[in-house]
């Protein structure tokens, strides 16, 4: 009876687990046979070798960047609607705005987000993704790519008075930047370094510290990571770090790093906001509830 | 870095002979990691018994500069023929000498182990803080209250047979104390070659983004070493 109760068991589970679910992918959870975050790095550069790295030029000494994370957008997209109605609607905000990954909850909604963030490509705007771990799952960074191009790049905002701030985009969707990004990462900071830049901000989708029980069910980047990566950041001055993933708000300065943590603007979450970074030669936040 | 292991060894020598240890352990340490890339080192553990509770003492160095110092205190009672409820607390720092940061951890958990199964749960705090910290700043350390603390080990032989293999999956050994959703996943085989000696090896194995659909491969170790048994 014992040993017959096992076996469903297990034939039960396995079931569970390689079946066609929709949202969760639970293979996934355990084990999966994508793209390492080497070959979606490498497949970042690549991008980045025919399209170059974007520059913002004539932007007020102090602009206003708009930021959102963990949209996840499945059948509703009423807080991404507002969020780019709000950044549209905004004269003073920058050209450019930041996404820090999870733009989908599972698979096939791809168009539908697509179709709801073009009035800013239309307006002469644009938005700076990473992607984050659902946007990988499923084996969809190909669809991610395709559609945003890297997920690992920089680019820089010159101000009218001169004032430059380099922003960097990390791709953290599996937890790890991987040996190829991490080092490239070094590369960039070293080369930048005397380059006279006011503020460096790096935006990544997985969080760094988990500092209360508000993140149980999200997993971080592994201890010695999060030591380098602070630490990297430390010697090289950066300003902010940017990042979601958690779905809940947080600020952490360690090693005079600023580590902002923001909120998930996903539909029919009780707590939704996006967040508006004022950057000056100070950096300002607020953040802006949507439900 | 040999003065380093020099000094580290004499130091677990000291400690040892002056706590009156019963069994020693030392082990060669190799590994690879997405962070570290290849790195070795060393790792030593000694076991006091004090009436019917064990202080376990364990230290590591790795060529990656991290150390690690932590001591167990750990009171077993015998519940059933074969089982037995055990409490575990630790002391554990963890210093990453290249990277000018160190962590202490305060850790508490129960267990109850049988001859083929073992299983542990429990809590631990960490703290984070770097070198050369502005003391009159509140800001600059980081404090992870909660996290789970779980081991689960399978024995093949039982753990009471002369040569066993088992399979460990849990967040924490003796040396690191890993997030709750970073498990360590450990092979590992012990035999019992001669009346005080016994070999030991153990391979783990490290995930990134485990929970979180994009697992990938972060880190793997292997430890080889031998268990001497002074009484």
């Amino acid at each position: 009876m014992m040993k017959k109760t096992c076996k469903y068991c297990v034939i039960a589970l396995l079931l569970m687990l390689t079946s066609c679910g929709k949202n969760i992918d639970y293979m996934g959870l355990f084990m999966t046979f994508n793209e390492s975050p080497d070959e979606r790095f490498a497949q970042s550069m690549e991008y980045n070798g025919s399209h170059g790295y974007d520059k913002f030029s004539g932007v007020p000494d102090e602009y206003k960047v708009y930021a959102m994370s963990d949209i996840h957008v499945d059948f509703s997209t009423d807080n991404l609607d507002r969020y780019v109605s709000d950044y549209l609607a905004d004269t003073v905000a920058a050209p450019f705005s930041l996404c820090l990954g999870d733009l989908i909850n599972a698979t096939g909604h791809w168009d539908y987000f697509a179709e709801h963030v073009k009035p800013v490509s239309d307006a002469g705007r644009k938005i700076c993704y990473v992607a984050g771990n659902h946007d990988i799952y499923f084996n969809q960074w190909k669809e991610f790519f395709n559609r945003f191009g890297s997920s690992t790049y920089w680019f820089e905002v010159e101000t009218v008075s001169g004032y430059k701030d380099l922003y960097i985009a990390l791709e953290s969707g599996s937890g790890t930047l991987g040996v190829d990004q991490r080092e490239w990462l070094e590369k960039v900071l070293k080369d930048k370094q005397n380059q006279g830049f006011r503020h460096i901000m790096v935006f990544t989708h997985t969080h760094f510290f988990k500092k209360d029980s508000s993140q149980g069910h999200t997993s971080n980047f592994n201890l010695e990571e999060t030591y380098d990566l602070a630490d990297l950041f430390d010697r090289y001055d950066v300003s902010m770090v940017l990042q979601g993933h958690s779905h809940s708000r947080d600020l952490t300065i360690f090693k005079d790093v600023v580590y902002l943590r923001v909120d998930a603007l996903e539909d029919h979450y009780p707590n939704a906001y996006y967040t508006i970074l004022k950057v000056g030669n100070d950096i300002n936040y607020s953040f802006v509830k949507v439900n | 870095m040999a003065k380093k292991y020099h000094v580290f060894l004499l130091l677990f020598l000291l400690s040892t002979v002056v706590l009156n240890a019963q069994e020693f352990q030392i082990n060669g340490v190799a590994g690879y990691s997405r962070t570290y890339k290849w790195y070795g080192g060393v790792d030593m553990k000694g076991v006091f018994h004090v009436d019917n509770t064990d202080f376990t003492l364990k230290l590591e160095a790795l060529t990656a500069n991290t150390y690690s110092i932590g001591l167990t205190a750990g009171h077993s009672f015998k519940v059933c023929e074969k089982g037995f409820v055990f409490l575990d607390g630790t002391l554990h720092s963890r210093i990453f000498g290249r990277y000018k940061t160190y962590e202490f951890v305060y850790a508490a958990s129960a267990g109850f182990r049988m001859r083929h199964f073992s299983v542990q749960a429990g809590l631990f705090s960490r703290t984070i803080d770097a070198f050369g910290r502005d003391w009159h700043s509140l800001q600059n350390y980081v404090t992870e209250p909660f996290n789970f603390l779980y081991k689960v080990i399978i024995s093949v032989m039982g753990f009471d047979h002369p040569w066993d293999v088992y399979l460990v999956g849990a967040n924490y050994n003796d040396y690191e104390y890993e997030r709750m959703w970073e498990p360590i996943c450990s092979l590992g085989g012990r035999w019992d070659f001669k009346e005080r000696w016994r070999a030991v090896a153990e391979g783990t194995l490290q995930a990134a983004g485990m929970f979180h659909g994009t697992v990938k491969f972060y880190e793997m170790t292997l430890r080889v070493g031998v268990v001497y048994k002074l009484k």
